[in-house]
Formats: structure tokens, C-alpha cells, sequence
């Protein structure tokens, strides 16, 4: 397993869908996983992670298990990069989420399917706590995996310190 | 972060893989990740894991618990004392016209101490996602892997991998 990519906002906050964007993967791996500490800029309670794979946010499609104290779902299509949750400011200063989503055969020429499994742990509001795994499928592309956007699925922005590791499975 | 090594890859191809034996697993490492990326020829079918020489039909040393969402839903399902781990306990995988991702996480492949657990997420974006856990009946150090598909085969472009775990 070897460090591939990184990037963070040790030197500021996004806005927008503007977020964490790794380009230029290798296309010597077998798999990809990655790792994110994530924290958006939405109020309220809670925002969802947006993944875009080729930088594209749109015809994914997802089921996922999601559970904040009482299990709740979520059906196909719904804000359709949604890829799980993450705190937002009305949550503990300083609470980013715990984020992995491991894609097989990155390299392929199929639809990519991957999972996704996501914390946000709020001290504060237990309804923006969430505990989620999903799997996601991008239908329409089954071009190679070359870049990523990791943002708000709201666009509303990323916090700073917010960050994120790729690394090629062989 | 640990190391993965590759331990065994295997692609698919044409229409007749029904099963697939990873033997002579290196004992090196802490842990086991199984990466299936796979698709049924047939959709009420699925894909079990056995290992070691407890590859009978009729042994009933292993069982797997998920917690299931099919998107309106959730529910627990369980496969008991049956034969194998399944990705989905239930009648299927649904239906996918893409390779769908099973993750398996065995802990302490070989430690003889031991009964062998297994944690696993297992997702079809068309019909539900699962977390399941899994465990078998064996203190024997997991040596080899037999992937089996029930009914039908696996389509060309189906893979699987094992990965040794090794604490960096």
C-alpha cells in the first residue's frame, strides 16, 4: 500500500462545491482507498460528504445503512454523490469525521461500485451523529479512475484542517 | 497505516468460473482482507467463502448476522450454521448489471486460539447495502480461501484478491 495523494486546508476554508481534489492518480494499483478527516461549513446540524469521481457529481446511484440512535435510510439517488456524513458548525469546535471509501478495480473499464463509510460524532446535537455505510455506483462512466473531489454535497464549503490520503492497493 | 500485500489475484474470464481456491496462504501477516468485485450470472444467487479443508455442503460451522438496508428498510438477517459466509443472508444479491464490492475483514487468520471472525460490507447500489459479521468454528490457522458461486457463474471482469495485513 503506498501514499498516493494528499491534500488539505491547513491554509483555509473552501466555498461552494470548491473542496479537497486529488488529480493525476497512478493507474498502477489494483485498488484505491481513501482516507478523509472531514468538516463542512453548512449550518444547522449536519451536512453530507459529496464525492465526485473524475471530478463529475452526477448518475451515481447509492443505497446506504445509516444509524444516529434509530436506524434511518436513505434511497438511490438522493443528493446523488452522497457518499456519508460529516459535522457542520453548529457541531463540537474542532470535530472533523472519520471517512473511508475503498474503490476495487479502479483501473477498469465497468461502472465503478465502491463503499463508503463515514462518522460524525457531535458531542453537541446526537442528531448529527451518523454512522453510515453506503455503496455507491457511478452508472454512466466506466472510464478509469484518474481524479477526485471530495466537497460539501450542498455546496456549501469545507472547513479548514479538513484533508484527505489516497493510497494505491496493489 | 498497515501494509497490504498482495497474497493472490484471480480475474474472471469467459462463462464457466464457479469457483476459485486461494491455498497456501502466507502465515506473515495479522490479518486477511478479501476484496470481491464480482457479479452473478444469475441474480438470486450468491457468492460463499469457506475455508481450509471445511468445504462440504453439509458442514455447519459457519454463520453470518447482517444488518441490512434496502433503501426503505433495514433489517437483521442471519445464516447459521450453514456452510459458508454469504455476502447476503436472504434469497440473493438482487439485481446489478455492474460488479458489486464485498470487503471481508478476517481478524487473527492464524491464531490456533481462536474460533475466526470476520467483519464484512457488502453493497448492491440497485437493491440494498449490508455490514455484516461473520464467524467460523475453527481454531485451525486459515491456509487456504475457496470462493464457491452457487448457482450460475461469474461474469468475465469478476475478481478477487486477498491482501496479508501487516501492523506498520
Amino acid at each position: 500500500m503506498t501514499l498516493i495523494g494528499t491534500a488539505n486546508l491547513n491554509s483555509g476554508s473552501t466555498t461552494g462545491s470548491t473542496g479537497l481534489t486529488i488529480t493525476g492518480i497512478p493507474q498502477t494499483y489494483k485498488d484505491l482507498l481513501i482516507i478523509a478527516s472531514l468538516r463542512g461549513q453548512r449550518g444547522g446540524t449536519q451536512d453530507g460528504v459529496g464525492f465526485a469521481l473524475n471530478e463529475n457529481s452526477s448518475t451515481y446511484s447509492y443505497i446506504g445503512v445509516h444509524f444516529n440512535g434509530g436506524i434511518t435510510n436513505q434511497n438511490t439517488n438522493y443528493e446523488s454523490f452522497w457518499a456519508g456524513a460529516m459535522q457542520v458548525t453548529e457541531n463540537t469546535a474542532s470535530a472533523y469525521n472519520n471517512h473511508e471509501i475503498y474503490i476495487p478495480n479502479y483501473t477498469n473499464s465497468f461502472n465503478k461500485s465502491y463503499i463508503q463509510n463515514s462518522i460524525a460524532n457531535s458531542a453537541i446535537n446526537a442528531g448529527a451523529s451518523q454512522i453510515s455505510m453506503t455503496c455507491n455506483v457511478y452508472t454512466t462512466n466506466t472510464n478509469a479512475v484518474t481524479s477526485f473531489r471530495l466537497q460539501s454535497a450542498t455546496a456549501n464549503g469545507l472547513t479548514q484542517y479538513s484533508s484527505v490520503f489516497v493510497y494505491g492497493i496493489n | 497505516m498497515p501494509t497490504y500485500d498482495n497474497l493472490g489475484t484471480v480475474t474472471v474470464s469467459g462463462s464457466s468460473t464457479t469457483t476459485h481456491t486461494f491455498s497456501g496462504i502466507s502465515q506473515s501477516y495479522t490479518d486477511l482482507v478479501v476484496v470481491c468485485h464480482f457479479r452473478p450470472s444469475e441474480n438470486t444467487s450468491q457468492t460463499y467463502i469457506q475455508f481450509n479443508s471445511d468445504t462440504s455442503t453439509s458442514s455447519t460451522n459457519y454463520s453470518t448476522i447482517s444488518l441490512t438496508s434496502n433503501g426503505s428498510s433495514s433489517v437483521a438477517k442471519q445464516h447459521r450454521n450453514i456452510y459458508g459466509w454469504y455476502p447476503s443472508p436472504g434469497p440473493g444479491i438482487g439485481t446489478a448489471t455492474y460488479l458489486m464490492p464485498w470487503v471481508v475483514h478476517i481478524n487473527n487468520y492464524k491464531n490456533t486460539n481462536l474460533n475466526k471472525n470476520a467483519v464484512s460490507r457488502f453493497g448492491n447500489a440497485s437493491s440494498f447495502s449490508n455490514i455484516l459479521t461473520h464467524s467460523w468454528r475453527s481454531t485451525a490457522a486459515i491456509t487456504s480461501i475457496k470462493l464457491t458461486q452457487e448457482s450460475g457463474y461469474w461474469i468475465a471482469g469478476t475478481t478477487f484478491t486477498i491482501y496479508g495485513l501487516k501492523a506498520s
